[in-house]
């Protein structure tokens, strides 16, 4: 059974860990990926410089991905980590923060929602961190970002589901993966050893579980592939 | 990709029923060898016989959940018929829904022994048996996540299944056994829309029953009432090895509902 047969997604953030390996997860299940890289990523049909602050740059990667016989899947794998206290973070800290997090999210979700409607309808999935959920004082606004997101992807699902072609917005949020630090952070989530180490090619397999079929009745919900960090937080 | 439970074995608790019915053959689908267990032997039967039917394999077996007697036999059996353990599903359950001054002090001793002292003796039995790999699923309902009126007893055993569910994750955790514990929450399901026996019955008869379901369908944001498939394909997922680093967690599969509140 390949749950992505015929099916064309759109996976950001495909040039780190986490989206490479929901390229190659959705890929070996059947699906025709268009990836956001810089780079050409193993699997995917497409890559595609993508700047996922720039709403042009989205609408052209959806106009891409649509090309390809129409898109019905759209994942949000762009994450980008400081780990900084509260009062230590700037707030061009903040917005650096919030550029590589909330707004390729937000926006991804806005211009994927129209091109998955004209196609029937589909499914949305935001990988978010863990900390969304459990915070860390010691990556306190990424954090509080995270949070923003799961509610956000929430409010999005909420939006979508009353109304036909239906679009499934659901999140998956990972421990410790291997992600991209930005503003000149020198530890990752694994060295401030804030939830367990998980492998990017789990947090992909969650990925996939929300993206498709399995999930046509479950919409606004989170699968926490972090290790057990969210039922039984070590810290 | 076929398969996503190869070589594993599986107890289904309440195998009996349509959800039940529905966790067997999806596992027996994707390669797993199933125990369907429960009180009537002509359903079990039955359920065993679509599995061999689509070529899975599969025994019945006489079980009441809240019997601390059968659970051993269960779990012995299974081993001796399939030489492993990976999965056992908490599915057998059931509900009454009354005001707290209409439920008698038997309906609240009925329902922590189904919904929560099964589950209970049924970890108990089978994690020890289980190795790397083993995954326990608790069925649990939104009522263990929200309060709801008519719901006092119901969410005491369900609420504390969930709640378990969270405390024996940490435990295995920290045994560092190698098993996962999480729940499904579903919403309402309904084999093919169709009110169930069980919803007719808690619901004071077919009118009853199909007002539930309008009020449901009414206030579910994907519009529908959901099928038994669709927990199935959570239950997969859980069992798999897609599912290695998730413990602990409740897998909600209510249409959008809990994404609002309820």
């Amino acid at each position: 059974m390949n749950r992505f047969d015929g099916c064309t997604a759109i996976v950001t953030g495909a040039g780190n860990a986490l989206g490479a390996a929901c390229v190659a997860r959705l890929a070996e299940e059947g699906a025709k990926v268009i990836a956001a890289a810089s780079e050409p990523v193993s699997g995917a049909v497409e890559t595609q410089e993508h700047d996922g602050t720039s709403a042009e740059s989205w609408e052209a990667l959806v106009a891409t991905a649509s090309g390809h016989g129409g898109v019905s899947v759209l994942i949000n794998a762009d994450i980008g980590f400081l780990a900084k206290s509260f009062l230590d973070t700037s707030l061009a800290e903040v917005r650096t923060l919030a550029a590589a997090n909330v707004t390729p999210t937000w926006l991804g979700m806005r211009a994927a929602i129209p091109a998955l409607r004209n196609n029937g309808g589909g499914y949305i999935v935001n990988v978010i961190s863990t900390l969304g959920k459990v915070v860390s004082t010691e990556a306190a606004v990424f954090s509080a970002l995270s949070g923003g997101l799961r509610i956000a992807t929430k409010s999005a699902a909420l939006e979508c589901a009353w109304q036909e072609p239906r679009i499934m917005i659901n999140a998956v949020l990972v421990g410790a993966v291997d992600m991209p630090l930005v503003a000149g952070s020198k530890s990752g989530p694994a060295d401030i050893g804030i939830a367990p180490l998980i492998e990017a090619e789990a947090a992909a397999a969650a990925v996939a579980q929300l993206a498709c079929a399995d999930s046509a009745y479950v919409t606004g919900m989170e699968i926490y592939a972090d290790g057990g960090y969210v039922a039984a937080p070590t810290r | 990709m076929s398969g996503r439970l190869e070589g594993k074995v599986a107890i289904v608790t309440g195998g009996t029923g349509a959800l039940g019915r529905t966790f067997s053959l999806a596992f027996a689908r994707e390669g797993a060898r199933v125990v369907a267990s429960g009180r009537n032997e002509e359903r079990g039967a039955e359920t065993v016989r679509l599995i061999n039917e689509a070529g899975g394999e599969a025994i019945f077996l006489p079980h009441d959940v809240t019997s601390p007697d059968d659970w051993p036999v269960v779990v012995d059996h299974t081993l001796k018929a399939f030489g492993r353990l990976d999965t056992l599903i908490n599915n057998a359950g059931d509900a009454v829904l009354k005001p707290i001054n209409d439920l008698a002090p038997d309906d609240l001793d009925y329902l922590m022994r189904l919904n929560f002292e099964g589950p209970f003796l049924g970890m108990q039995e089978a994690i020890p048996c289980m190795k790397e790999g083993g995954a326990i699923i608790n069925i649990t309902v939104l009522t263990a996540m929200v309060g709801n009126a008519n719901s006092t007893a119901y969410s005491i055993a369900k609420g504390g299944l969930a709640h378990l569910t969270r405390v024996v994750a940490r435990d295995c955790a920290q045994r560092k056994n190698g098993v996962r514990v999480n729940a499904i929450v579903p919403g309402v399901l309904f084999e093919g829309g169709v009110v169930s026996p069980g919803a007719t019955r808690v619901h004071g008869g077919p009118e009853g029953g199909r007002r539930f379901q309008e009020q449901i369908i009414a206030k579910t944001p994907l519009g529908r009432i959901g099928e038994p498939s669709d927990a199935a394909a959570a239950a997969v997922y859980l069992a798999s090895d897609d599912a290695r680093h998730v413990t602990g967690m409740e897998y909600v599969v209510d249409g959008g509902r809990m994404a609002g509140g309820n």
